[in-house]
């Protein structure tokens, strides 16, 4: 059975009808649709065991820190971590990569260097901006061929001694271009530099292993694999978490307080200040549990096989342009452009006819601008799209100037 | 945006732009309706005036694309009053 045969039952929200239209959902890489597991998942927590974690005496209070914590071990297996302590929750992968930023920013001397790509999300680029800003330090980028890859071939020139961090995505969010992330990190490492991925849209599609990865920090969200928003995991390798002072201070993350002074907690915690979101943390196992039980390995295969369907029927489109690298060497990623037709206008269109698609630049303007394009059309794709709703989609943009 | 003044009369009003069929709608509109006007008035022109001419449901979103133009051509008066042109 194909993996979107398996899956569409347990989405409820794939039964709208959407301007008369039954819904084509192609927004996943902005934010997933959630199975009826973990929406079950959440509400069962608040109607049965919903208390504040770690610190309430009581059977609910206990209830819920395991539950909180049993998140974090589902989180581990899931992305092939060594050690629990080193899974921290952030609201998100943007909150992780500012959490990095405000954290490493106070280790910067001027002159110190961040290496950044050109494909970045602003998240991966901005928080950057900031901690240099403050430290004098300069921003490099590695930059982005004419097929959609990274030119690394120049990183042995912008890889320096006094490089700090290397930050980069494992999946462009436009291009879907699956960077070399243990190359990079392993070139990174020989001048000293931290390495810091950001995996927003390789979580939700690719199997992950820390330990093969082997960069130093990497960052995703909840909301894009299948799991509800407002969570966010950061993994850290253990002998540099354990470095960092923590940037945020609160409850949770102290031993002992002191008017003047405090002892930090152990990791994972110390980088966990407040009430975590918890509800967020049980919905995050039920999206993991459900994935592990489709697979990795056949949700990758499901979602390329979509990818490459996609990119083949929207290039022999007249006036179609696919940006990216070849489909086997993509996440579940396609963006193009529709000659004479702003990237708005074709969401719009499309999307008159119950189909959504991402435009605009994507949160990646440098990228955008290297493009030479205001911004593109997108499609992405999750364990339900099916080929029927490609299809769908390549005959609405083959149809789009007809429309006008 | 660019604007021509005679004295304080909004003589011509063009545009170039790389834009969405509604925000090159609204500058279309927002041209149109602006030449002839005086200066002053021309500044009145705000949103509103060219839903009225747009008569097309625009949604919140959308919203934003309609108002550049409104925001540029009154930046492009001001600094053609102010003798930049």
């Amino acid at each position: 059975m194909r993996l979107d045969e398996q899956t569409r039952g347990d989405f409820p929200i794939l039964d709208r009808v959407i301007n008369g239209y039954p819904l084509v959902y192609f927004d996943s890489g902005a934010s997933s649709q959630k199975p009826r597991m973990v929406l079950e998942a959440m509400s069962r927590y608040y109607e049965r065991s919903h208390a504040n974690v770690h610190r309430s005496i009581h059977t609910l209070g206990e209830e819920a820190t395991e539950l909180y914590e049993i998140a974090r071990d589902r989180v581990q297996r899931f992305i092939g971590a060594p050690h629990r302590e080193e899974v921290v929750f952030t609201r998100g992968t943007t909150d992780g990569l500012s959490l990095l930023a405000e954290t490493i920013r106070r280790t910067l001397q001027p002159g110190d260097e961040i290496l950044i790509t050109e494909m970045e999300h602003h998240s991966n680029i901005v928080p950057w901006q900031l901690a240099a800003r403050d430290r004098g330090a300069r921003i490099r980028a590695i930059p982005v061929g004419d097929d959609g890859r990274l030119m690394l071939q120049t990183l042995d020139e912008l890889l320096t001694s006094r490089t700090r961090v290397v930050a980069f995505a494992h999946v462009s969010n436009v291009l879907g271009t699956i960077n070399p992330v243990a190359d990079i990190c392993r070139r990174a490492r020989a001048v000293g530099a931290l390495t810091v991925v950001d995996g927003a849209q390789a979580a939700p599609h690719l199997a992950l292993d820390m330990s093969a990865l082997d960069c130093d920090f990497y960052v995703f969200s909840a909301h894009k694999m299948l799991g509800p928003t407002g969570i966010g995991v950061l993994w850290g390798r253990r002998a540099v978490l354990e470095r960092l002072e923590p940037g945020r201070g609160g409850s949770e993350m102290i031993k002992e307080v002191w008017i003047d002074h405090a002892q930090w907690n152990d990791l994972p915690w110390r980088f966990e200040p407040g009430t975590p979101p918890i509800a967020e943390a049980v919905g995050l196992t039920a999206a993991v549990e459900y994935l592990e039980k489709l697979g990795m390995e056949r949700v990758t295969e499901h979602e390329r096989r979509l990818t490459g369907q996609t990119m083949d029927a929207l290039s022999a489109i007249p006036g179609v342009h696919v940006y990216g690298p070849p489909a086997e060497e993509r996440g579940a990623v396609v963006a193009f452009s529709v000659k004479g037709l702003h990237p708005h206008d074709v969401a719009a269109l499309l999307d008159a006819e119950g189909i959504a698609v991402r435009a605009g630049h994507h949160c990646a303007q440098p990228l955008a601008r290297r493009l030479g394009v205001t911004g593109t059309s997108r499609a992405t794709f999750s364990v339900f799209n099916s080929p029927d709703e490609v299809a769908l989609l390549a005959r609405a943009v083959a149809a789009l100037h007809d429309r006008l | 945006m660019a604007v021509a003044l005679d004295g304080q009369r909004l003589r011509a009003v063009r545009f170039t732009g790389d834009s969405c069929a509604i925000c090159t709608a609204s500058a279309d509109v927002l041209a149109e309706l602006a030449e002839g006007r005086d200066a002053g008035d021309a500044l009145a022109l705000g949103v509103p005036d060219v839903l009225d001419v747009l008569a097309t449901d625009v949604r919140p979103t959308r919203m934003r694309c309609v108002t550049l133009p409104v925001s540029v051509l009154s930046s492009a008066l001001g600094r053609a009053r102010d003798g930049a042109s």
